[in-house]
């Protein structure tokens, strides 16, 4: 007996042990290379943001997972609700579900390469609830490295993650990517932007034309390297009624950590009591110190005499939403960054009104400009920020020549995109958009000049 | 060789080749795990039983614990062709993989629906089962949608005659749908089993199975052997049935 249990144990350890294979990451991946596929190099900004052409990115989806894109797209928008908006702002606005798109895989294809199995998909808030077919997508090239272990760690050029924009609302198609390249320009973080077509084969063997978008880079990916050299801090994305910094609906659920999820918020909660201090009022020298001991007040009034003059309203002081902060460890302040540019360069839309110069129409509800603009200290260092930003990055020369480059670099792009996927809807929209940006240019120098 | 000597030599045959390398890694595409399992049975009704049942998996070539899982379930006999049941299973696993090492817990629940008969020694069943498993305390919106399954099980039973040890044969095949995830026929079992009834401390069921994945890129084949102790409270006006569910 003792014999035979010795010899099926044998048996079974032979035939039924764990048995281990090595998978080689791009293990039969034909177009893998280091260079191109993997985490093993720094992103290329060169290929990947290029400024000198419109890139083009197919997307090859198979038929089902299409499908099911969409499937979860319009479950989401029956979810959502009409309401809402921040602090201050009125209705209308679009209450979105808290739940996000689904990824889903697709072969990504560029250059006359493949990237496997990468994931995609819709991103944004009300943009998403619009009836057209351009709506703005997300890249995640490991997404679905659990399930294809070959593809572990794939990167785009050293990118993990991108973000498309739609350019939504824009018949000058290149708002976001102007007003952060602007930012920039001037020395306040945003990330780096490039064009792109984007193509997609819906499982039918056709690529359909989806119009040109705006490449954003994803900050807490590559950007917090590549701007601050760390990316170590935490790095919050505040959305909701706690990211107005108010009285009334602070609470730190509503600053998302995107790097070292699960640590202590402890920062925002301290500039939040900082701000509401009563020493704001009985010792406003000592509040300011110990304000700019944790915040970076300087780069956020900076930041303001920016976005006040290219009147970039769909942020701080309109809505509780695009932007972003880093705990920056180089010296421990919370570093203002901008976020989706779409709706720069416009005085409003519906009820909702880029902020005036003065902003003497922002109340406590926005206690970031509220309160920070009745210290005169900081009001002048704003306004010769003002001045600073028309004498400089911001001058009618300047920006009419990158109008009118871009403008040449998306000429064909624009001409070729479909109805129904496109928000420009004709090239003589197109040219007229560019003219208003450029109007808009020395329209808002001369508001500027007049305010100071 | 004692088992001692067994188990340590395939626990160093598994971690001799579990490190990750820098540009690729491991994948188990094969293990032997044993599932053990203690329960008790009480039959309320002829037609109506519930059990409780508490079940430790083994894998890794059963030298580590994959699974801490406590199930509630009930039966019932709407006649004598037609079953159902339902049930509710905690499930806690150790995370083992990545940075973020914790224990997770699931929550799962299965409804069934099954028809059974005989012919001459012969017991057939056939289980259509619907169950849908979910991570506690991680939201849709952070990713984690229901992973729901639909099963259909045919299990055959033969009575020999004078003889303690009945075999049974079973074959099941899952069809998975998860929001997000590849879906469709994952995974079949296969299982030979056998069970041994005393009459004053409840019987023991000893099953080979073999699993099998079917659609992930690297399917695995996990070869299973299980020991089921089950304790039933009496109740002697009730035929009890014969036929064990592995």
């Amino acid at each position: 007996m003792k014999k035979i249990i010795l010899i099926s144990a044998l048996t079974l350890t032979l035939f039924s042990c764990k048995k281990e294979i090595f998978v080689e990451y791009g293990e039969g991946l034909e177009d893998w290379t280091t260079a191109t596929h993997t985490d093993q190099v720094s992103p290329n900004y060169n290929i990947v943001f290029d400024q000198t052409k419109v890139n083009r990115i197919d997307l090859v989806f198979t038929t089902a997972n299409w499908n099911e894109m969409q499937a979860d797209l319009s479950s989401i928008l029956s979810s959502s609700s009409g309401g809402g908006g921040g602090p201050g702002g009125g209705g209308g606005q679009v209450e979105f579900s808290d739940q996000k798109p689904i990824y889903v895989e697709c072969a990504f294809h560029f250059n006359n390469l493949e990237w496997y199995h990468v994931g995609v998909r819709y991103k944004g808030n009300s943009t998403l609830n619009n009836n057209t077919g351009k709506l703005p997508l997300r890249f995640n090239f490991d997404e679905f490295e659990d399930t294809y272990i070959a593809n572990t760690n794939q990167r785009f050029y050293g990118f993990k993650e991108l973000s498309m924009g739609s350019n939504y609302n824009d018949e000058a198609v290149m708002r976001d990517k102007s007003a952060s390249d602007l930012f920039r320009n001037f020395g306040v973080p945003a990330v780096q932007t490039a064009f792109y077509e984007i193509w997609i084969d819906k499982g039918t063997g056709t690529a359909e034309y989806y119009g040109v978008y705006t490449m954003n880079e994803v900050v807490f990916d590559s950007f917090l390297s590549s701007y601050f050299g760390s990316e170590s801090g935490n790095c919050y994305k505040p959305d909701g009624d706690g990211a107005a910094f108010a009285a009334s609906g602070f609470n730190l659920d509503d600053f998302e950590l995107k790097t070292n999820e699960g640590a202590s918020k402890s920062e925002i909660q301290e500039m939040y009591d900082i701000l509401h201090s009563s020493e704001r009022t009985s010792n406003p020298s000592q509040w300011r110190t110990n304000l700019e001991a944790v915040f970076d007040v300087d780069g956020f009034l900076k930041y303001l005499a920016a976005n006040n003059t290219l009147q970039n309203w769909d942020t701080y002081g309109n809505m509780t939403h695009n932007y972003y902060l880093y705990h920056d460890p180089a010296d421990g302040l919370l570093k203002w960054i901008v976020w989706d540019n779409n709706e720069a360069f416009t005085s409003g839309t519906g009820n909702r009104s880029a902020l005036s110069l003065s902003m003497s129409e922002v109340n406590d509800d926005w206690p970031l400009i509220n309160f920070l603009l009745d210290q005169t200290d900081y009001q002048l260092i704003y306004e010769d920020y003002l001045r600073d930003f028309i004498n400089s990055s911001f001058t009618y020369s300047r920006m009419v020549g990158i109008y009118s480059a871009q403008e040449s670099l998306l000429y064909n792009s624009v001409s070729n995109e479909r109805s129904g996927f496109s928000f420009v809807n004709g090239i003589g929209n197109f040219t007229a958009g560019v003219n208003t940006l450029k109007s808009h240019c020395q329209s808002r120098i001369n508001a500027v000049n007049s305010h100071l | 060789m004692t088992f001692t000597k067994y188990l340590t030599a395939l626990a160093m045959l598994s971690f001799a080749t579990s490190a990750f390398a820098q540009n690729g890694e491991y994948v188990t595409v094969r293990d032997l795990e044993s599932w053990a399992s203690l329960n008790l049975k009480y039959k309320a009704s002829k037609k109506w039983s519930i059990k409780l049942e508490q079940q430790f998996r083994f894998g890794n070539n059963s030298t580590q614990i994959d699974d801490y899982i406590t199930e509630l379930s009930t039966n019932y006999d709407f006649g004598k062709y037609i079953f159902g049941g339902v049930g509710f299973r905690y499930a806690g696993q150790p995370d083992r993989v990545g940075a973020n090492q914790d224990f997770e817990h699931y929550f799962r629940f299965h409804i069934d629906l099954g028809v059974k008969h005989a012919v001459q020694r012969f017991n057939f069943k056939y289980r259509l089962r619907y169950q849908l498993k979910d991570q506690i305390g991680v939201s849709k919106e952070e990713g984690d949608y229901a992973n729901n399954h639909l099963r259909l099980k045919i299990n055959v039973g033969y009575n020999i005659k004078k003889w303690k040890f009945d075999p049974e044969i079973s074959a099941e095949i899952f069809h998975h749908f998860e929001k997000g995830e590849q879906n469709g026929f994952n995974k079949f079992r296969l299982t030979v089993g056998t069970q041994y009834k005393t009459k004053s401390w409840g019987k023991i069921g000893l099953f080979y199975r073999i699993e099998q994945e079917l659609i992930a890129p690297y399917p695995k084949t996990t070869h299973i052997i299980g020991l089921k102790y089950t304790y039933t409270l009496k109740n002697k006006n009730k035929k009890e049935d014969n036929t064990t569910w592995y």
